[in-house]
């Protein structure tokens, strides 16, 4: 199958394949949001992907999804006529990680749970060649928990993409307490030959983004509560005064306030509580009326009218 | 265009940034820019604007602008010297990106003719400015009238909110620059990195280092002081990283070196 598409190449596909930083599969592991369009953005670039889930149902939906978003784009002549199929047909789904014994890279994108990365990554470690490399896209979770109890933690590497992962330019490189430098090395090309900019970093909560982010939510909320200004005056301010794209109330809303908050809680318990990044009542009650921001009709501000 | 004269006075890159734009307005600009953070124990600056101000002829400005990074005492002994030559019907824009306009008002003689405002620079950018009103002034009459003409001839809109040291966008902004210094003097990432996942991973119109470097680190550490001061949380606790920059005379863009080095207006980092 992955024969009869290198055949149909665009020119601008080859030209992009020929950065390639191995000819061996990459795989993902979680066929959710994260995992598919990191397998897209993977395939697109020319990889050979395995993508990885408990059931086939699973990946039978995360594919159909895919199809359906590449469809409507080429329809539009967004994408090259034919790239649907060429970048389907480089994804190769899979339920068990015993397919898994030949790849190069594996990113992980699985429920942001330690045990059941924990679980997984000890499987990889016996299933996937010695020199494969074991990233982790979680957002959460510290690498070097990740690593921890792993007879090579060295191979062991954060791959942090950003929602959603084929438009987002940021991948985040984060070396683990006992990362290697080939790992780190790695990851970062074969992040730069998905068209991506890295930014590395070490395994602290919240790595770059989602911990320097932190202020510019939790002071939007606090001006607020003080009464300094209103929420429109803020993303008013931030857009035209900052030139921010949006305001931390219009943004939250995008994000889901549900994600934010889980992210703020996240950092601030990984903190032991460090006071500045403490969560704002005012999302989790938000979170609590079922108010996410865009995806429910409802956030700061209304989309339902 | 105009012809209108005004005073501007500051020792930061807001202080300097408004009075070329008001020049470049056609407004006639007396300034006094002090390069960085007036000292307390520095007297020159103090005897050469004691000097400046007995000769000045102070009904002849339409407006006075103070624009100020340095510390509170300092503020006060330079707002104190200038607010009770200014005749009482005279405006006073005051920066209330460290200080709230309400503290800067109760210094003055005639604390209902301040007003207070903010920008994060470069002005160039920059469409909105925050304006404020000291609690002392009890209506906002006085400052919407005295604003509206000023920035009318800027070319930028006013967004009136409540007085609050640091206002909304500095102090927003600046938060968000210490904790990026917080984590580049952790060592989690090094400058570049931390400029590039921000403004890509989040969109931020700047890196926050950068960005930092621009706006001038002592206004930075000036509205984080100021902020601490105000709310008295650790939060707001300037890093002390940026204070030693300040201190060593490192305020970025302006004076050459910050985060990064600057040769010719170009970034070395």
């Amino acid at each position: 199958m992955q024969g009869s598409c290198n055949a149909t190449l665009h020119p601008e596909v080859k030209e992009m394949e020929k950065r390639l930083v191995t000819s061996r599969p990459v795989a993902v592991l979680g066929g959710g949001t994260m995992g598919i369009g990191i397998a897209q953005v993977a395939a697109e670039q020319g990889y050979t992907v395995r993508l990885y889930d408990i059931t086939d149902d699973v990946l039978d939906k995360a594919l159909a999804g895919l199809r359906g978003r590449l469809e409507k784009l080429e329809q539009k002549g967004k994408r090259p006529a034919g790239d649907t199929e060429l970048v389907l047909g480089r994804i190769v789904p899979t339920s068990t990680l015993d397919a898994l014994h030949d790849v190069a890279l594996v990113i992980e994108a699985v429920p942001e749970k330690l045990e059941l990365k924990r679980a997984i990554f000890s499987q990889l470690e016996a299933i996937c060649p010695p020199d494969a490399v074991l990233a982790s896209n979680t957002s959460s979770i510290p690498i070097t928990a990740i690593a921890g109890g792993l007879k090579s933690p060295e191979r062991v590497v954060g791959l942090h993409f950003f929602n959603p992962a084929p438009l987002m330019k940021l991948v985040e490189v984060i070396s683990g307490m006992h990362t290697g430098a080939e790992a780190v090395a790695f990851a970062d090309a074969f992040a730069i030959t998905l068209g991506k900019t890295t930014a590395k970093c070490i395994d602290t909560p919240g790595f770059i983004v989602n911990r320097v982010a932190r202020g510019f939510y939790g002071e939007g909320l606090r001006l607020v509560q003080e009464g300094v200004a209103t929420k429109e005056q803020i993303d008013k301010i931030a857009r035209l005064g900052g030139n921010f794209r949006m305001g931390p109330f219009e943004l939250m809303d995008l994000i889901g306030i549900d994600v934010n908050l889980s992210v703020s809680q996240s950092v601030y318990h990984a903190t032991y509580e460090e006071q500045r990044y403490r969560p704002n009542p005012i999302q989790e009650r938000m979170v609590h009326a079922g108010d996410f921001g865009r995806k429910t009709g409802r956030g700061f501000y209304r989309y339902d009218q | 265009m105009t012809s209108k004269k005004v005073l501007v006075l500051g020792d930061g890159t807001v202080a300097a940034e408004l009075a070329l734009e008001l020049k470049a307005k056609g407004y006639s600009v007396d300034d006094y820019l002090h390069p960085g953070p007036l000292e307390s124990w520095n007297e020159k600056p103090f005897e050469y604007l004691a000097s400046e101000f007995y000769r000045l002829e102070f009904a002849s400005y339409e407006a006075f602008f103070v624009a100020l990074t340095a510390e509170r005492d300092v503020q006060r002994r330079v707002v104190r010297e200038l607010e009770f030559r200014i005749p009482k019907q005279t405006p006073l824009f005051v920066s209330a990106m460290s200080l709230s306009a309400t503290e800067i008002a109760s210094w003055c003689q005639h604390p209902e003719r301040l007003i207070g405002f903010g920008f994060v620079p470069p002005l160039s950018g920059v469409q909105c400015l925050e304006m404020t009103v000291p609690l002392q002034a009890d209506s906002s009459f006085f400052a919407e009238k005295a604003a509206e003409s000023v920035l009318a001839d800027l070319g930028r809109e006013a967004e009136w909110v409540q007085d609050s040291a640091g206002l909304v966008l500095p102090r927003l902004v600046s938060v968000i620059i210490n904790e990026a210094v917080t984590a580049l003097v952790e060592g989690v990432a090094n400058a570049d990195d931390i400029d590039i996942a921000m403004k890509l991973g989040t969109n931020y119109p700047h890196g926050p280092l950068a960005w930092a470097d621009r706006i001038g680190l002592d206004q930075v550490y000036a509205t984080l002081q100021g902020v601490y001061d105000e709310q008295q949380e650790d939060r707001y606790r300037p890093a002390p990283q940026l204070r030693r920059l300040v201190m060593a005379k490192r305020f970025g863009v302006r004076s050459g070196q910050g985060f990064y080095r600057y040769e010719g207006g170009e970034v070395n980092a």
